[in-house]
C-alpha cells in the first residue's frame, strides 16, 4: 500500500473536523472577546493620557492577591478540561469529580475577589477614587460577572451528572468548557494589565 | 359550588372562528417586519441625527450645559416627537417574530409570549423616555437648569434602566432559535448566540447609576456604543431570515 493510500485511509477514518461546542456558540465567544478588546483598548488609551496617576494608583493593588486568583482560575480551567476528557472517555465518576473541582476553583476565585474588593474599599479605594480604580472595578467586575455565570452553568451540568444524567453528546458541555476557558483567558490579560504593567 | 369533575368543552376563540390564513395574512406579516426596519432607520434619523443624540449628551454634563442642549429649538423637539412617533413600530415586528416562534415551539410554548410582551414593553419604555426628554425640551426658557436636567436624567434612566424588558425579549428569541428542530429551521443558530451577546452587552447598564463618568455612563463605550451598536446590528441580521421564514410558513400553510 502506498503512502498516499495510507493517508487517504487515515483521512477517511478520522471524524470530520469541527469547532468544539454547539453550533454558533463561537459567535458569542468572538463577540464577548471583541467587547473586552474594546475595554482593554480604552484602558490603555486612558493610561497613556495620564500614566503617572495610573502608576500611582496601581501601587495600591496587591499582585500577590492577583497571582492567587490567577492560580485558582488556571487550576479550575485545567480541572474542567480534565472533566471533558473524562466525559469523552465515558469515565463518568471521574468527570463529575473533576467538574466539582473546577467549580470549586471558580467559587474560590469569586470569594477571593470579593475579599479583595472589601480590602480595597475599606482602605478608601472605591470606584470613585480616580480613573484607574473606575477601570479596575469595571474590568474586574464585568469579569467577575462572567465567573459567576460560568459557575452557575457548570453547576447545572454537575447536578445533572451527579444524578446520573450523563449526556449522549458532549457539545453542550464543550460550550460551557470553552466559555470557562474564555473567562480564564480574559483574566490572564486583565491581571498583567491592571496589576503588573508599569 | 361545582360538584362535577368533568371539564367544560373548550370555547372556540375568535381566531378559531374566523377564516384561515390567506396570502394577505402573510403580506401583513411582512409589513410587520418592515416596521422593524423602519423603527431602526427612522429612529436613527429622528433620535440620532435630528435630536442630536449621536453622540449623546454626556452623563457628566452640568445643569447649564444640559439646558443649553435642550434649548436648541425646534430641532430637539422635532427629533424627540419623531422618536416617540416611531416607537410603536417595534411592536408589529415583535408580534411577527412571536408568530414565527410559536410555529417553532408550538402554541403551548411560552417563549413566543415573552417575545410578544417584551416587544410591547420595549415600545412603552421607548415612548416614556421620549416623553421625559420632551418635557425637558418643552419651554426650557421657563424652567431652571436643574429642572431641565432632572427630566433629561429621568429620560436617560428610563431609556437604560428598563433594559430588562428588551433583555428577556432577546433571550427568549435566542432560546427559541436553539430549540428549533434540525429538519425545520427558520433561523440560523448563530443568531441565537448573537441574541445572547446582545443580552450580555446590556448587563453593564447596571453600573450606570454608580459610575456617572465612565464606560457605563449613558454616553459610555459599553452602554451606548457597544450595546446600542449590537442592538442595531441584530435587527437586520434577524429580519433577513425572518422574511424567508414568513415565505416558508406561507408555503407550508397555503401550499
Amino acid at each position: 500500500m502506498t503512502t498516499a493510500q495510507l493517508e487517504q485511509d487515515h483521512l477517511r477514518e478520522r471524524p470530520p473536523r469541527r469547532m468544539p461546542g454547539v453550533e454558533g456558540f463561537w459567535v458569542f465567544i468572538a463577540g464577548d472577546l471583541g467587547i473586552f478588546t474594546l475595554l482593554f483598548g480604552s484602558f490603555m488609551a486612558a493610561r497613556a493620557k495620564d500614566a503617572a496617576a495610573f502608576e500611582d494608583a496601581r501601587q495600591f493593588l496587591s499582585p500577590g492577591h492577583g497571582g492567587i486568583n490567577t492560580l485558582l482560575l488556571l487550576t479550575s480551567s485545567w480541572c474542567v478540561a480534565r472533566a471533558l476528557l473524562a466525559l469523552r472517555a465515558s469515565r463518568n465518576d471521574a468527570a463529575t469529580r473533576w467538574l466539582a473541582a473546577g467549580i470549586a476553583g471558580g467559587l474560590g476565585f469569586a470569594v477571593s475577589k470579593a475579599l479583595e474588593y472589601a480590602v480595597k474599599i475599606t482602605a478608601g479605594h472605591d470606584p470613585g477614587s480616580g480613573e484607574f480604580f473606575m477601570y479596575y472595578y469595571l474590568l474586574t467586575g464585568i469579569h467577575l460577572l462572567h465567573v459567576v455565570v460560568g459557575c452557575v452553568l457548570l453547576t447545572v451540568f454537575w447536578l445533572r451528572w451527579r444524578r446520573g444524567r450523563m449526556p449522549d453528546r458532549w457539545t453542550g458541555f464543550e460550550s460551557a468548557a470553552c466559555y470557562w476557558h474564555m473567562v480564564d483567558f480574559l483574566w490572564i490579560i486583565i491581571f498583567p494589565l491592571l496589576y503588573l504593567t508599569r | 359550588m361545582r360538584t362535577d369533575t368533568t371539564l367544560p368543552e373548550r370555547t372556540p376563540s375568535v381566531g378559531d372562528a374566523g377564516p384561515g390564513p390567506s396570502h394577505m395574512t402573510f403580506t401583513i406579516w411582512r409589513a410587520g417586519l418592515w416596521c422593524g426596519i423602519a423603527y431602526c432607520a427612522l429612529g436613527l434619523l429622528f433620535w440620532a441625527v435630528i435630536a442630536k443624540f449621536l453622540p449623546p449628551p454626556q452623563q457628566s454634563w452640568g445643569a447649564d450645559r444640559v439646558k443649553e442642549f435642550f434649548s436648541d429649538q425646534p430641532r430637539v423637539k422635532i427629533g424627540i416627537v419623531g422618536y416617540c412617533f416611531i416607537a410603536a413600530l417595534w411592536t408589529p415586528m415583535s408580534i411577527v417574530l412571536s408568530r414565527i416562534m410559536a410555529r417553532i415551539e408550538g402554541r403551548d410554548g411560552i417563549l413566543h409570549r415573552i417575545e410578544f410582551f417584551g416587544g410591547m414593553a420595549t415600545t412603552f419604555v421607548t415612548l416614556f423616555s421620549g416623553v421625559a426628554w420632551l418635557v425637558a425640551a418643552y419651554q426650557p426658557e421657563t424652567r431652571s437648569a436643574s429642572e431641565v436636567k432632572l427630566f433629561s436624567d429621568f429620560g436617560w434612566l428610563i431609556f437604560n434602566m428598563t433594559f430588562f424588558v428588551t433583555f428577556v425579549q432577546f433571550a427568549s428569541f435566542g432560546i427559541c432559535v436553539l430549540i428549533q428542530r434540525r429538519n425545520a429551521e427558520y433561523f440560523p443558530r448563530n443568531l441565537a448566540w448573537l441574541s445572547f451577546l446582545v443580552c450580555a452587552s446590556f448587563l453593564p447598564i447596571l453600573g450606570m447609576p454608580f459610575f456617572p463618568d465612565s464606560l457605563v455612563a449613558w454616553d459610555g463605550l459599553l452602554t451606548y456604543w457597544v450595546a446600542l451598536g449590537l442592538f442595531f446590528l441584530w435587527v437586520p441580521l434577524t429580519l433577513v431570515p425572518a422574511f424567508k421564514a414568513v415565505t416558508q410558513i406561507e408555503r407550508e400553510t397555503l401550499g
